[in-house]
């Protein structure tokens, strides 16, 4: 027994070696590149810069964060995260808890089901959903990056999945109570997927978060673009057939600015992670029934 | 009875009321463009007035140069990545959950995490170095360890699988998050069960957590396999040179360079399509499988 | 079960509904006239029949190439506006620069979308094919078809013959009528080529100069010389790391050793006319067998990365500013990427530009890229299409002919108003005259404020001075710039004045090309260019030889080069 035991917490050690050197080698590229950002261009670009900045160097963020549109873009991702949250989890609520009846009790959920996945599989591309965007009188406002990918597919089969792990006996007796599916939904289903409901809260804001293209197409002025497509198109790629000014270039090195960049850019989201990662503290689920 | 249910599945209905307008609006009506897919797409004539053309773009693009060896090399990358994909953030899920500081779990979680949010742009530079024969880190362990070295990004024999590695281990630690997730609804009353009947970590991970999981495993399986045909265009676009086009040039990379992508909706529709279909068939098919052989629905 | 039935029928039955008025009310939209997007704004546009009898009424007799709009027209744009600054006050909505367009010219300018300009494609490409365009706005050539066939522009022939300055006239028509054809398609010109000068891209032939003179090399004159010198430098480390001889990077067909070809006379992935005036490809003639066995003798003798085949050209920059490499091929503005950070790194290091070294005795001619690349064009129906000719004068006549200083650049802030105009273009001169202008100013030792209306002038000037007076001050902003434009616009030796020696000696050359592409051309030369970048890089590193030269010929030719030859010399 007590060999047993010992042999057991050494594959503990084991396993937590393992997976911390994994940790690292994911770390090692990120720290690198936040010591790129640091570092001074002239040292960043001769490919000295390792794990530590070289010639420190906070220019690449002033630059970024100096230009007016960085407070104006950020402000406008942040609307567009709470927006963009509140819609897709409430939508994804509400259409997964239907969906994981069985089609015995709601005959319809089949059509439903193909219905959703089908708009999952094909779509338009994007002229046709700027055609509709731009007819529903939604162009240059925040709507336009909020609704069009409201209805998140895979997040409704990934909770509706998880509804269906829920104990049926639950419903059942919340019936014979006389309750109806809303209160089931926000009084029972809801308080027990916590975990779940943050995963797909999670996938939402870095979704939206991360998104720069839409902000791109859909707004019409850069003031109006959100965090990360201010970051793109920060840096661009001069012409040199068209170049009639070189007084005009910045003395600003393309790669530590991109590299601060995405920093900058991930920065909010990371920050984020652990309150997330609360909720993922096994046992809850059903501990909280019983209890 | 009967009425009650009528009423109680309105309740039902009416909570799909929302999403299923939000589908119809930016979802249908949109959808209709893929008609563009069997057109030579005017703009201004609108969806309905372009010269259609039948099944011309489909046949210009099984006509694009190599398409045979691109369309290979897509889905021989893709279907790597989606079976790494999907393994990798499993195991590392389960082994997650061996672990006993609560502290180190949620720091490497962490860390795994990170590699999502960096671009390949980024990436591409940073690869270059670390990859490099002559310099590169990874060689130089290998020949450390008396390995030859291999030249990851300029041989046609590794390069598919560098893109494989390198693009799972940029994406693993996110989709180790689903996971986890799911691992917390597992009933503890079952370990307890399994523990009282003897069954050690090995089994109790076998016979318990992983059948916890399973669902969320089918779930993730079935959709993955719609990506059949996307083998990460950005990634490629960065990476291959043209040593490796042989085994590395995909279906949007060679878009890309034959230029069509910007200028011809028509046969950018049209790969859409094609890619939209080979997608639903594998979808609908693993979806039948898993019904019929793990008794389990997906949606 | 019925009732179901019943229910699911509704349910298509509103979709359907729903997803009919919905497209119907898109396809409307489509097909209407031009500015209903923004309802409101919408009333002040006309049928577009009516509009020409008007526009004749509106004219005076004589026709003034700068005549103002009276009463002032409305003009929706899409523009680019990167990394622009304003005086308090202004915006790119409202600037001095619209101002005087109003006042002077009668054109309010209203910036229908703002973009970056590496998104302007992707933007204005969404813009075309949903039908939504600006009035007046700038496209690409494939861009401009795509607008031709749709009918969505202006025909611009009349127009551009009654409106043309003199002035603009003479701009355009500098390249020997290639831009103009460009934007000629069936007889008509429908958009007024925005012209670029592919004569800023040619190759020159980049060097540490502070290497050659350690190791007491004179720069190369033949290409033999050119493979002593990078030997040399692979050899001694001048920098004391591991060097490369001779820069080269993955993006063959994206010209990073044009240079090194030219000087063998060989133009790959580009076309050329034969001794006998037909057109003839580049890629399969015998001086490119040349040209890409002496790369592969340079690779074999270690004198090129042997990892090049995989780095891009971001990496050979690297290699530059980190002292490991001296040798390069690349444009007259090498020196304005990150390049500037090996003298932030290195206070004692010189970047010289020299004429392409020649393989025989024949001068190396260096290939130009094309003159008009981008088109402005104006919305079918728009009242006055004129408009694009007049503007491009106004630009001609009050940034270029007689440069008005209230719209240059601001001499206490630094601000350039310029770059609020639009439809602007240069003479491709105007980099060798900044530079002749600059380096007499040097050489002469005027003060750097003289002529204070040149505003890049001005900077390179001082930059100059700052650079000759304390060359080894590298960690100083104002020396660090003095060295760029020195290398860039200073004397000797530096990117400009090899351009300058290029126009001067005739040593350039141009497309023979009068059209953008034909149809087998647009289909098959993708195929062709992998295939004639991995023949070359095959042969640089060894897998493939001389031999293979002819079978990746005639592969070519049989994989449609042919064909698109012929077509070319129809």
């Amino acid at each position: 027994m007590g060999s047993k035991k010992s042999s057991q917490q050494l594959a503990t050690i084991v396993i937590s070696i393992a997976m911390l050197v994994l940790g690292i080698v994911c770390l090692l590229p990120v720290i690198h590149i936040i010591a790129f950002s640091l570092s001074s261009p002239a040292a960043a670009n001769s490919g000295k810069v390792l794990l530590w900045p070289i010639e420190f160097s906070l220019d690449a963020y002033t630059y970024i964060m100096d230009e007016p549109k960085f407070g104006k873009s950020f402000l406008v991702s942040l609307e567009r995260v709470g927006l963009g949250l509140s819609i897709s989890c409430l939508l994804t609520l509400l259409t997964a808890y239907p969906l994981s009846k069985e089609s015995a009790r709601f005959r319809s959920r089949t059509f439903y089901v193909w219905f959703f996945v089908t708009t999952m599989l094909f779509s338009g591309g994007l002229i046709p959903t700027y055609m509709v965007v731009r007819a529903y009188g939604l162009l240059d406002t925040i709507w336009a990056l909020v609704l069009p990918g409201a209805v998140q597919v895979f997040n409704i089969t990934l909770m509706l999945n998880f509804f269906r792990g829920l104990p049926k006996e639950l419903d059942e007796s919340a019936f014979v109570d006389g309750a109806g599916h809303w209160t089931i939904l926000f009084r029972i289903s809801l308080p027990l997927s916590l975990p779940s409901l943050a995963t797909i809260a999670l996938f939402t804001m870095v979704g939206h978060w991360n998104a720069w293209f839409d902000g791109l197409i859909y707004m019409n002025r850069p003031e109006h673009y959100p965090l990360q497509t201010y970051l793109q198109t920060i840096v661009t790629n001069p012409d040199m057939s068209r170049i009639t000014n070189f007084a005009e270039l910045k003395n600003i090195s393309t790669r530590t600015v991109k590299t601060a960049q995405i920093i900058v850019a991930m920065l909010p989201i990371i920050v984020v992670y652990p309150f997330l990662q609360r909720f993922f503290v096994k046992g809850i689920v059903l501990g909280s029934v019983k209890g | 009875m009967n009425s009650k249910r009528w009423s109680k599945n309105l309740q039902l209905h009416i909570m799909l009321i929302p999403a299923t307008l939000f589908a119809i609006l930016f979802s249908y009506v949109p959808i209709t463009g893929i008609v563009i897919a069997f057109q030579r797409f005017i703009p201004n004539r609108g969806f309905f007035k372009s010269t259609w053309v039948g099944l011309d773009n489909f046949i210009y693009m099984l006509n694009m140069p190599d398409i045979y060896q691109v369309l290979y090399n897509t889905v021989f990358i893709a279907l790597m990545k989606i079976i790494a994909g999907l393994i990798v953030p499993i195991v590392v899920a389960l082994l997650l959950n061996e672990m006993k500081k609560k502290v180190l779990v949620r720091s490497v979680q962490t860390m795994i995490y990170l590699p999502h949010f960096l671009s390949w742009v980024i990436l591409g530079g940073i690869l270059i170095d670390i990859l490099s024969v002559e310099n590169g880190i990874i060689n130089k362990v290998m020949q450390g360890v008396g390995l030859p070295s291999v030249f990851f990004l300029g041989d046609n024999s590794w390069f598919p699988f560098t893109l494989v590695i390198t693009d799972v281990w940029k994406e693993f630690g996110f989709a180790t998050i689903i996971y986890m997730a799911a691992l917390t609804s597992i009933d503890p009353t079952i370990y307890e069960a399994a523990i009282i009947d003897g069954a050690n970590r090995w089994k109790q991970t076998f016979h318990v957590t992983l059948p916890g999981i399973t669902p969320i495993i089918i779930l993730l399986g079935v959709l993955s396999m719609g990506n059949v045909l996307n083998a990460g265009f950005e990634q490629v676009f960065m990476l291959y040179s043209p040593s490796v086009y042989e085994s590395g040039d995909i279906i949007d990379t060679l878009l890309y360079r034959v230029g069509f992508v910007d200028a011809q909706f028509g046969v950018a529709t049209a790969v859409g399509l094609f890619k939209s279909v080979i997608a639903a068939l594998l979808i609908g098919t693993s979806y039948w499988l898993a019904y019929r052989l793990a008794g389990y629905r997906i949606f | 079960m019925k009732k179901r039935m019943g229910k699911v029928r509704i349910m298509v039955l509103i979709v359907a509904l729903a997803m009919v008025s919905i497209l119907s009310a898109c396809s409307k939209e489509n097909t209407s006239e031009p500015n209903t997007s923004n309802g409101a704004k919408a009333t002040n546009s006309q049928p577009a029949t009516e509009s020409a009898s008007e526009t004749t009424n509106a004219e005076s007799e004589t026709v003034d190439p700068l005549g103002k709009f009276d009463p002032p027209i409305e003009v929706k744009i899409g523009r680019t506006a990167d990394g622009f600054k304003f005086e308090a006050g202004e915006s790119i909505d409202k600037n001095r620069v619209y101002d005087f367009y109003e006042s002077d010219l009668g054109v309010k300018l209203i910036n229908e979308w703002i973009v970056p300009g590496d998104q302007y494609a992707a933007k204005s490409n969404v813009a075309i094919s949903s039908g939504n365009i600006p009035d007046v706005f700038m496209v690409d050539g494939i861009q401009l078809r795509n607008l031709v066939e749709a009918g969505m522009i202006e025909d611009l022939t009349e127009v551009y013959e009654k409106y043309v300055s003199e002035d603009t006239k003479k701009t355009v028509d500098e390249d020997g009528g290639y831009a103009v054809n460009a934007a000629t398609i069936d007889g008509k010109m429908y958009a007024f080529p925005a012209v670029t000068q592919g004569f800023w891209t040619s190759n020159m032939l980049w060097l540490r100069q502070d290497w050659l003179d350690k190791l007491g090399l004179t720069p190369p004159k033949t290409m033999d010389e050119l493979v002593h010198i990078a030997s040399e430098f692979v050899k001694n480390k001048p920098d004391g790391v591991d060097t490369y001889g001779l820069g080269v990077s993955k993006e063959l067909s994206q010209f990073v050793v044009n240079g090194f070809f030219n000087g063998y006379h060989s133009y790959p992935f580009q076309w050329v006319t034969d001794s006998d005036g037909k057109i003839v490809y580049g890629g399969i003639q015998p001086e490119t067998k040349t040209a890409v066995l002496a790369l592969a003798d340079m690779y074999k003798a270690g004198l090129i990365d042997k990892e090049f085949g995989v780095k891009d050209a971001a990496k050979t920059r690297e290699a530059v500013i980190a002292g490991k490499l001296g040798m390069v091929y690349s444009s007259f503005g090498y020196a304005f990427s990150n390049i500037k950070d090996l003298y932030v790194n290195n206070p004692d290091a010189v970047l010289r530009a020299y004429p392409m070294p020649s393989a025989d005795g024949a001068p190396a001619k260096a290939y130009v890229g094309p003159t008009a690349g981008s088109f402005w064009v104006v919305k079918k129906g728009f009242k006055n299409p004129e408009v694009v000719i007049k503007l491009a004068n106004f630009f001609t006549e009050h940034w270029m002919v007689n440069p008005k200083s209230d719209y240059g650049t601001g001499k206490d802030s630094g601000i350039m108003y310029w770059q609020y105009s639009i439809l602007q273009f240069n003479s491709p001169l105007l980099q060798v005259n900044e530079h002749r202008r600059v380096k007499a100013s040097f050489l002469a030792n005027e003060p750097f404020d003289k002529y204070p209306n040149t505003s890049n002038e001005y900077f390179y000037l001082k930059g100059m001075y700052d650079y000759a007076k304390n060359p080894k001050d590298n960690k100083n902003a104002d020396v660090q710039n003095g060295w760029m434009y020195n290398t860039t616009f200073g004397t000797p030796n530096s990117g400009a004045e090899v351009l300058d020696y290029y126009f001067t000696n005739n040593q350039t050359m141009t497309t023979p090309l009068k059209i953008a592409s034909t149809p087998t051309m647009s289909q098959k030369m993708p195929t062709l260019t992998k295939m004639e970048e991995v023949f070359y890089t095959k042969v640089i590193l060894g897998e493939a030889g001389a031999d293979d030269f002819d079978k990746f010929v005639a592969d070519w030719k049989k994989q449609g080069g042919d064909e698109i030859t012929a077509e070319l010399n129809n």
